[in-house]
């Protein structure tokens, strides 16, 4: 039985400095519908696997200039190699030989002469591992993606936010460095949707998000969709002063957004509403805490008139309260 | 015809392995008769010629440890061997290409 039509396409590199076996080799692999390239030692075998990139590279031990061992070693440096496997095929047959070629990264070993009907299965099974695993790979990143992802508007879930805030807090602890946290949220959201209609409130999200998004530009600071119309902001290694000027922004960026929003009751536009807090966590100062004083600030803010951010202050603890 | 390409090449190759191997015995040579042994063990054994690959495995044996014994002996065995060898794998070509 032939090879199937995709393993066909597969590139066998075959390094051998015996021009006899490269041709028996190269003979039996093709007649299995496999494309050959071939080296003649470790230092060809690198330049044509860089050019190349191989499906799978058959690597014969002793060769002159550079040995299998040592090639096999300098292939896993490249990133191209990562899935790339090596099938030992050598003469070689003490457990030394056989554990050192594992040792550099060699995926199976086959010994010389060839067992053809047994080369022929390693062959393709290993050309099907690695097809598997980076297919396994791509589906793991893009589901990794996905759960910490909103759909709607693409900034980061509230799982995400769960993990990221408690990940932050954590070391801001350790670091006594100070966390910012602002919760916002979009003024008469609900009525927006009544007048518009459910999927022009879907645009609406995603403009806002988009807004935040552009403003939010640290590599550590974190934007994710809290709740229905909310949004939060992580910012780690940020004081008030930078957490004001932060929800300044963001409430004068929707401002400038312009969405019209005629049944809104503070302005012809959609507006947000933010509260903000910042402290040093203390080791016993309770992480939830802080999340409530963010809500109460952004409470303030729909209080006092909407369209506005609003710090919470923070209320001296009487530790002898309880 | 990959059959006869195949045995050609190994008809090729082959004078010269042996050639460098009697060259490495003749200067006690241990790594090149370590190398060249291995080679000449695989190919042989490929095209089924078993008695010089076991020929091949004693002197590649006594190459890697740099011990050789009867070196002149196996040489000229290596080489009586390798003429049986070829005549058959000859024989085979006149079969393959009439």
């Amino acid at each position: 039985m032939k090879a199937d039509a995709q393993e066909s396409q597969s590139l066998v590199l075959i390094v051998d400095d015996e021009p006899f076996i490269r041709m028996i080799l190269r003979h039996f692999l093709e007649r299995e519908g496999y494309q050959i390239a071939e080296a003649q030692n470790g230092i060809e075998a690198i330049k044509v696997f860089k050019q190349l990139h191989p499906d799978i590279v058959l690597l014969d031990a002793l060769m002159p200039d550079m040995d299998g061992f040592e090639c096999c070693t300098q292939l896993q440096n490249f990133d191209c190699s990562k899935y790339t496997p090596v099938l030992m095929v050598t003469g070689l047959e003490d457990q030394e030989s056989v554990d050192r070629a594992f040792e550099v990264g060699a995926m199976d070993y086959v010994t010389k002469p060839v067992h053809w009907a047994v080369l022929r299965q390693r062959v393709k099974r290993l050309i099907q591992q690695s097809q598997l695993q980076q297919k396994l790979e791509a589906v793991n990143v893009e589901l990794q993606r996905l759960v910490t992802i909103d759909g709607l508007t693409q900034v980061a879930n509230r799982r995400r936010f769960e993990e990221y805030f408690n990940q932050e807090w954590q070391r801001m602890k350790r670091d006594k460095n100070p966390l910012s946290l602002i919760l916002c949220d979009v003024d008469f959201f609900k009525l927006y949707n009544d007048t518009y209609g459910h999927r022009v409130g879907d645009r609406c999200l995603q403009e806002i998000a988009k807004a935040i998004k552009d403003i939010i530009k640290r590599p550590g600071d974190l934007v994710a969709r809290y709740g229905g119309e909310e949004f939060a902001m992580i910012l780690p290694n940020t004081d008030t002063e930078g957490a004001t000027h932060v929800a300044d922004n963001i409430c004068h960026a929707v401002r400038t957004l312009a969405i019209p929003h005629k049944n809104s009751q503070v302005s012809p536009y959609v507006t947000l509403s933010a509260g903000f807090t910042t402290e040093i966590p203390q080791p016993d100062s309770d992480l939830e805490e802080m999340i409530s004083a963010a809500d109460r600030a952004l409470y303030q803010a729909k209080a006092a008139g909407r369209d506005r951010f609003v710090q919470n202050i923070q209320l001296p603890k009487n530790k002898n309260s309880c | 015809m990959a059959f006869v390409e195949l045995i050609e090449c190994y008809l090729t190759e082959t004078p010269k392995l042996v050639q460098d191997m009697s060259a490495a015995i003749t200067t006690q040579d241990t790594q090149t008769i370590w190398k060249t042994a291995h080679q000449l063990k695989s190919s042989s054994a490929s095209v089924g010629a078993i008695a010089l690959a076991q020929l091949c495995k004693v002197l590649e044996a006594q190459g890697c440890s740099s011990k050789l014994e009867n070196s002149l002996e196996l040489i000229s065995q290596l080489y009586q061997e390798y003429e049986q060898v070829k005549t058959a794998l000859q024989k085979e070509l006149v079969k393959e290409v009439p």
